[in-house]
């Protein structure tokens, strides 16, 4: 009777099994079992190709046991077995690729800041706004920059940042805000607050204005609100917000007076 | 499952195959080869057990969740799978030797009668 190798015996058996990746943990069972099998009959033999032979024998028909194996192995609960370990690893890699996005989000924030020479959280030069403002701003120029007396707020989930306010010559002021939102990579809850619509300032005679939305936001840096035709001289006013679930008033007072250029 | 010797049907004991390897698992870790050898020398060469029968047996079983397995690494560096009973496995194997405890008593009970069985449990 011609013998096939063990190589051979192993690679039948395996073929039988119709769902492949548990091919190759089965070969190393088998593979084992003979090696185990080779020395039981070289201890009796002495002969070490009759053992190898007497052990492949010993198993029985590569087919048969590789059938017997497959009717175990089912593709199908292999495959869903499968299926859902490849969508964990995935959701996993989504889950790091999002949290790694948000990192660099608040990374590259951080440089853009420095970038134009101020930390993280200040201010921004005013040629910056002096570019966006009006037709002519060559006659515009920095007459005031403001502070808030809560730097930070908590608006319903968000919490809200003053950076920088500031009053130029021709009275546009300028709000520059951050709306820290809470780690949320999927977005489920994150809604926003927009200060345009839900806030205005008022003035210590009771006057109010509300917000225009002419500028667009810096992208990584903030939100931007706008209020044209501020009425210059004011030292102090106040902001309100009434949003969903919050209200809340906070001062807003003149911190540093430029003089005329 | 082949039982030597005794000339007893294949089916009368592939039915408890389950049972006589959960029990050899139930004392320590095992792997193939092991379990094989292991009934043999337990039962006085009666049960023997070909591989074609032992692995689809073992690979149900860790299909069941009664066995759970492990590769490790023997002394000539070749990878071995080993089983190890869980508790799933346990309680499967506690089931199945109440059953054939249940089993052998009536079949002592119609060879012997009562006294036999009484005699038997002495």
């Amino acid at each position: 009777m011609l013998i096939k190798p063990k190589s051979e015996f192993i690679s039948t058996v395996t073929k039988q099994i119709r769902f492949s990746f548990d091919r190759k943990v089965i070969a190393l069972e088998l593979e084992d079992h003979l090696l185990e099998l080779e020395s039981y009959y070289y201890e009796s033999t002495q002969d070490r190709e009759l053992a190898k032979s007497k052990a492949i024998l010993e198993m029985g028909d590569p087919k048969e046991i590789g059938k017997a194996l497959n009717q175990v192995h089912k593709p199908f609960w292999g495959w869903v077995w499968f299926t859902s370990k490849a969508l964990c690893i995935l959701l996993l890699c989504i889950i790091g690729w999002m949290s790694l996005q948000k990192v660099w989000d608040s990374f590259q924030s951080a440089r853009e800041f420095e970038s134009v020479g101020l930390g993280p959280i200040g201010i921004l030069p005013q040629e910056y706004y002096l570019s966006k403002l009006g037709d002519n701003p060559a006659n515009v120029y920095l007459l005031a920059r403001y502070s808030s007396s809560e730097h930070r707020l908590n608006l319903d989930r968000d919490v809200i940042q003053f950076d920088d306010i500031c009053l130029f010559s021709d009275g546009t002021m300028i709000i520059l805000y951050q709306d820290i939102k809470p780690f949320d990579p999927f977005g489920l809850g994150s809604e926003d607050y927009p200060l345009q619509l839900l806030s205005s300032l008022v003035l210590p005679d009771g006057t109010m204005l509300s917000f225009r939305q002419d500028w667009s936001d810096i992208p990584h840096l903030g939100h931007i609100l706008v209020v044209y035709d501020f009425p210059i001289g004011i030292e102090s006013f106040s902001l309100k917000y009434e949003g969903y679930s919050d209200q809340f008033e906070t001062l807003i007072r003149v911190s540093n007076n430029y003089e005329k250029k | 499952m082949n039982i030597g010797g005794l000339g007893m049907d294949k089916n009368f004991m592939g039915s408890h195959s389950n049972l006589l390897i959960l029990s050899l698992i139930s004392r320590k870790d095992m792997y193939g080869y092991e379990i094989i050898k292991e009934l043999e020398v337990l039962s006085d060469q009666s049960f023997q057990l070909k591989e074609g029968t032992l692995y689809p047996i073992l690979h149900k079983l860790e299909n069941m969740k009664w066995v759970s397995s492990y590769m490790t690494l023997t002394e000539n560096n070749i990878k071995r799978k080993y089983y190890k009973i869980t508790r799933l496995g346990l309680q499967q194997f506690a089931e199945e030797k109440q059953t054939w405890e249940a089993y052998k008593n009536s079949i002592v009970k119609v060879l012997g009668g009562q006294k036999y069985v009484n005699q038997t449990q002495e």
